[in-house]
């Protein structure tokens, strides 16, 4: 009978020989602080670039000898501003370019004689300018309006007609959702951004939780041999007892791990909803609630099978590249992640929910994109699943931990494993 | 007082895959008394080191500790230092002795105090906040036997508790040993310094290829694999030589050493009767010892002449 004393002392030290571990406290706490920070950094940064950008006006020089453009365009000062972009026009291409090099112009345009068969503008570009497709997506647009506005107005067209070719729709997008509300496209887009990026996040912080935490098991217990620690451990606990403490407290580790990251992601999702409480976009909650529960069982079942294939190995590494096949079993939902985000419900949605590898990630994946979508006899019969997978991984992983603690040197044959498993 | 076996094989037997690790190993190891558990390497020592903590299973025969079937309570009442041996190198030297202190059933207080009292006992509380990589191979030892001997246990298993240790410190866990058989605590040490297991154990046991070849008490053993010789010193002159007839019975042959003379004896004779033939010839006898073996002899005769000593292993283990 396992003794609850040894599991309590086992699961402790082994907790707190992990969480006292500067590299896990920086993982922990210090990454997602980082990333805040970084990430934070950046996004502002670059938005404050991109603000000035937009507010400061950029201007072309035109040269327009043959008058293309007509006379009316110009103001009293020779100048035309549309939106970002002011339009100087200039007599001739020297001191356009001149004032290019000196940077007063971004660029500027030389319309030939030619231009109104041909449709030929000449370019100037200075070397420390901006670049050519900057300039062409900001000025060039703005030329040929006054081209074309120029070119129906010769041709008679009325001022309706010709406001109608400039602008021909105006598309205004909204989104009916299962209820009948209407969502504007500013609003999808938002609630696009939260609700398929919490679930990749979450889905990612849960994978990565669980697969640190396994991790942190397989290296324990190949640290328990490679020290040479593990019989003076075997000769006071059953092996149980240490699979046991072992699995609960680097399990608690592990927890600790992601239910600090799932509160950065649930940070930053609610910062962004509290930005624009107008638009009233929901948060995950449900895969928010269900996520530590599959996050224990998952860890409970991948840790089990690596903690008894880690026992198999002789040194770190070995017990590492043992365990190998396990995560990647546990990384399958995430690389069908594109599929998983496209169609959450479909046939690889459902068979990924039943699968006890699978299933932590796909239920939290898919509760978090649509919790209306996933039913919940999905979700009872995913955790049945993975409570009987946990139950039968648990018994195999203590007997296979039990005869992998003991066995040193070179790893054991298939034949050796079962023959030393009717023993014990 | 109980003078019941602390620990207990019974005809035990042991194979892993197509070798023979143990065959038909029964031996006891009595209260309060330090039994020394010799043999050479791949012998099968570790194995029933293994057995009797339940470690690892007999496939035959039986163990019995504290005088019952073994048992996780019983196992609680014993400390193993095994040959090969490490401690977690990020840990802080006292919590990881508080960390075996716990799971040998101390509170955490009182294994937080033991472990500070047992570094000083072995002369490194000043290393207690260190960590354990920073320990050298000697000090690392000494935290080990520390982890071995906090809970003060019934029963502990030393298995080469002399390695990586300097003579002083060879001295320190000579005196533990000391005083737990002061103490009336049992300890099974398993070394190969000879040395030590003459200055330190009252009985011996020798495994070889998986049998026990060698069993008693030290005295015992000692005189068992006697040479047949002795020391003799005379106040003056030396044997006559030729022996006189009634020496000549006893003697086999006589050769100097010193101020001594080594005499073999015949095969049938015993040092007390070779003594009296000694006195009764008239002889002026100032000095006359009967030569015990060494336990390195022992040790050597058991597992050099193989096959002799597994054909004797029967007999002499029934002893």
């Amino acid at each position: 009978m396992i003794r609850a004393d040894k599991v309590r002392t086992i699961a402790r030290f082994e907790f707190l020989q992990i969480a006292s571990r500067p590299s896990y406290l920086l993982v922990t706490f210090g990454l997602p602080l980082f990333f805040t920070l970084v990430g934070g950094g950046m996004l502002g940064l670059q938005a404050w670039f991109l603000a000035r950008k937009v507010e400061r006006v950029a201007a072309y020089g035109v040269v327009d000898q043959a008058n293309l453009l007509g006379p009316e365009v110009w103001g009293d000062d020779g100048h035309v501003t549309l939106g970002p972009v002011l339009l100087e026009r200039m007599e001739r291409a020297a001191p356009a370019l001149a004032a290019q090099e000196g940077g007063g112009l971004g660029g500027s345009y030389g319309l030939g004689g030619a231009n109104r068969g041909a449709g030929r503008v000449r370019a100037y570009a200075a070397e420390a300018g901006p670049l050519l497709s900057v300039r062409s997506a900001t000025a060039e647009p703005v030329l040929a309006r006054l081209l074309v506005d120029r070119l129906l107005r010769d041709a008679g067209v009325d001022a309706a007609t010709r406001d109608r070719v400039l602008d021909p729709m105006e598309v205004e997008r909204e989104t009916v959702t299962r209820e009948g509300e209407r969502r504007s496209a500013q609003d999808q887009a938002l609630e696009l951004l939260v609700r398929s990026g919490a679930p990749f996040m979450l889905g990612v912080l849960l994978l990565t939780a669980l697969l640190s935490a396994s991790g942190y098991l397989v290296q324990t217990v190949a640290l328990d041999k490679e020290s040479k620690l593990v019989e003076v451990l075997l000769s006071s606990t059953d092996p149980d007892e240490l699979l046991t403490g072992k699995l609960l407290g680097l399990g608690a580790a592990g927890l600790l791990q992601f239910v600090v990251w799932a509160f950065m992601v649930v940070g930053g999702a609610g910062t962004v909803a509290a930005l624009f409480t107008s638009l009233s976009i929901p948060l995950p909650w449900e895969a928010l609630l269900l996520s530590p529960l599959f996050f224990v069982l998952g860890y409970l079942f991948i840790g089990s099978l690596m903690l008894a294939t880690g026992s198999l190995g002789s040194s770190v590494p070995e017990s590492q590249k043992l365990t190998l096949g396990w995560a990647l079993l546990a990384v399958l939902p995430l690389m069908l992640l594109v599929i998983l985000l496209e169609e959450p419900h479909g046939s690889v949605g459902k068979l990924l929910t039943i699968l006890p590898f699978s299933a932590p990630l796909t239920v939290v994946v898919r509760t978090s994109l649509d919790p209306a979508g996933i039913a919940t006899w999905e979700i009872l019969l995913a955790l049945a699943v993975l409570l009987m997978s946990t139950w039968l991984a648990i018994r195999v992983g203590a007997r296979l931990f039990r005869i992998g603690l003991l066995l040193s040197g070179s790893r054991p044959s298939w034949g050796e494993l079962l023959r030393q498993a009717r023993i014990r | 007082m109980n003078t019941a076996p602390v620990l207990a094989y019974q005809n035990v037997g042991k194979r892993f895959g197509r070798t023979t690790a143990l065959h038909g190993v029964s031996l006891e190891v009595a209260p309060g008394e330090v039994f020394g558990l010799l043999g050479p390497n791949g012998a099968g020592k570790t194995t029933l080191i293994r057995i009797g903590l339940d470690i690892v299973r007999a496939d035959e025969g039986s163990v019995r500790l504290f005088g019952a079937p073994l048992s996780r309570a019983g196992l609680d009442r014993v400390s193993y230092l095994p040959e090969e041996r490490g401690l977690y190198k990020k840990t802080k030297v006292r919590s990881m002795l508080a960390y075996l202190g716990e799971l040998k059933g101390l509170g955490r207080r009182a294994a937080r105090e033991r472990a500070e009292a047992w570094l000083a006992r072995v002369g490194l509380s000043h290393v207690a906040t260190q960590n354990v990589e920073t320990l050298s191979k000697g000090m690392s030892q000494k935290v080990q036997l520390a982890g071995a001997l906090m809970t003060d246990p019934e029963l502990v298993v030393l298995d080469e508790p002399f390695s990586g240790l300097d003579p002083i410190n060879v001295e320190l866990v000579k005196a533990l040993i000391a005083e737990r058989r002061a103490a009336r605590r049992t300890t099974i040490l398993s070394t190969h310094l000879m040395n030590q297991v003459e200055a330190l154990c009252d009985r011996v046991g020798v495994v070889h290829r998986g049998a026990l070849v060698v069993y008693g008490t030290l005295d015992d053993v000692r005189r068992r694999h006697a040479p047949r010789a002795a020391r003799l010193r005379l106040q003056h002159g030396t044997l006559p030589d030729p022996l006189p007839p009634s020496l000549a019975a006893h003697i086999e042959a006589v050769s100097p050493d010193g101020i001594f003379q080594q005499l073999r004896l015949a095969p049938d004779s015993e040092a007390p009767a070779v003594l009296r033939a000694l006195v009764d010839a008239g002889l002026p006898v100032a000095g006359f010892d009967e030569r015990l073996a060494t336990m390195e002899e022992i040790f050597l005769a058991s597992v050099g002449a193989s096959k002799d000593a597994l054909a004797a292993a029967p007999a002499e283990a029934a002893q």
